[in-house]
């Protein structure tokens, strides 16, 4: 049954996680395409500022200079219209296959435009000037490895994330195995406690303790004939209450002895002055067990 | 005595005109190489522009270099050529040249020194661009690229300057109205 539960859990973890990471993915590269195609429109809008004037002065020189300025890198073509014209168009050597064919209505605005074409993956910036537009492609493929280096990291940080979940539950699995095989149980004289049963006999008979009255035994069959002082025992059997005090161990007291029967006195004994200790004398012990 | 004066004078005239040719072909080389220069700088302005909103940091590096490139010419000791190249002769050169010739030329005192101030701030601005240009090659750093990117466009801008800009400091857009109009 446990380990059905525990391959649920993984199974559980490692679905989460892969949704999680979809997610996250999905999202990146919906982000980083938008930065992209913006940088990609102010890029071809800086050509634009550029040329405007050099085109209207006829400078046909300038204009092809600023676009092949333009055509490194990521930029794959640049085109400069003027009046309907093709005054310029410069292409990455590499790119054949794509058709660019003239605006018949050119924009108002800049219009951006994500395509595939001839096996390439590119962003389409239109952007009107004075009497023209400029037309600029600029290759997609960074987006398409930013996005693959995020599913990548994403991959690897939600694998860690399900070792880690997974060796959390494998431990604290063990652990409890670990904590059920060390019950821990004291022994002494005629009293024996039993911490993982909370069960407390003297002499094979049962003495059943409150929870304060067990704690009081359990500390002082922590160290037997050892002297507890006021405050340690305060510290250990009250500690959540700043208000208990001597008082409080006196009842304590009185009320076990009472529980452990007519020997509880010389088991529980007071060292006036210091404290308490747990003391189980042979003759008690002889006196308990009828030898 | 009247006829060889008259001589004399007709001598100063064939030979002053000549001179006077040289003169106003000698500005319209200056103007002519301050309209180059400025073309060139709007070039550069353009091209530190395009680092600055690159998509890519690889993008940004190769428009850098284009900078440099324009700045120091096929000569340069940091030129590297790249797939488009512009002017031969870079602009620093450019500058230096016509800050020499600068003295030669048949201008007033008042508006050569003016002339000479805002060619060798000019001179000045682009090596600032220049030098800061090629420590943005050098860092990895996107954000200090950018900054540095953003100084080159300062210097470069400034180098330009506008019509509106301080006599003194208005760049190559002012030089080329101090200098002879009508001859470029």
């Amino acid at each position: 049954m446990i380990w059905k539960l525990k391959l649920g859990v993984c199974i559980g973890t490692v679905l989460v996680t892969g949704i999680a990471v979809f997610l996250f993915v999905r999202l990146y590269s919906a982000a980083i395409e938008e930065a992209f195609q913006e940088k990609g429109a102010s890029y071809a809008a800086a050509l634009a500022d550029t040329i405007g004037p050099w085109v209207e002065s006829g400078d046909e020189g300038l204009v092809r200079e600023a676009a092949r300025l333009l055509l490194v890198g990521t930029s794959i073509y640049v085109q400069v219209y003027m009046d309907g014209t093709l005054i310029v168009d410069e292409r990455d050597p590499g790119l054949e296959g794509i058709e660019m064919p003239p605006i018949s209505t050119p924009p108002s605005g800049r219009e951006i435009h994500m395509r595939a074409d001839g096996g390439w993956d590119y962003v389409d910036v239109v952007i009107p000037y004075g009497s023209g537009y400029v037309r600029v492609g600029i290759d997609a493929t960074p987006v398409a490895l930013r996005t693959r280096n995020a599913a990548l990291i994403g991959a690897g940080v939600a694998l860690l994330f399900d070792l880690f979940i997974l060796g959390a539950i494998h431990l604290v699995s063990r652990s409890g195995k670990k904590g059920a095989a060390e019950r821990t149980t004291v022994e002494y004289g005629p009293l024996r406690i039993d911490d993982a049963a909370r069960r407390v006999t003297l002499a094979g008979v049962p003495v059943p303790l409150p929870p304060k009255q067990y704690a009081l035994l359990r500390l002082l069959a922590s160290e037997p004939e050892r002297v507890f002082t006021e405050e340690e025992i305060l510290a250990a059997v009250w500690p959540d209450s700043p208000y208990a005090d001597s008082k409080d161990i006196k009842q304590c007291v009185y009320l076990l002895r009472r529980r452990l029967g007519k020997e509880g006195g010389r088991i529980v004994v007071n060292v006036p002055g210091f404290g308490y200790k747990l003391a189980v004398s042979e003759d008690i012990d002889a006196d308990l067990t009828g030898g | 005595m009247k006829k060889n004066a008259l001589v004399f004078l007709l001598v100063v005239i064939f030979a002053w005109l000549p001179a006077a040719g040289q003169v106003s072909e000698g500005k319209a080389t200056e103007q002519s190489s301050a309209t180059v220069a400025a073309e060139q700088l709007r070039l550069a302005v353009y091209a530190a522009t395009l680092a600055l909103l690159s998509p890519t940091s690889a993008d940004q590096r190769l428009h850098t270099q284009q900078v440099i490139n324009i700045l120091e010419g096929a000569n340069g000791a940091d030129f590297v050529p790249l797939a488009a190249e512009g002017d031969e002769q870079g602009l620093l050169d450019r500058l230096t040249v016509l800050l020499r010739r600068i003295d030669r030329l048949d201008l007033e005192p008042k508006a050569r020194a003016r002339a000479r101030f805002i060619a060798k701030s000019v001179l000045l601005l682009l090596t600032f661009a220049r030098d800061e240009a090629l420590s943005v090659l050098e860092t990895h750093n996107r954000e200090e690229a950018f900054a540095g990117m953003l100084k080159v466009y300062a210097y470069l801008d400034a180098a330009l300057g506008q019509a509106g800009s301080p006599v003194y400091l208005g760049g190559l857009t002012l030089l080329l109205r101090i200098l002879p109009p009508g001859t470029g």
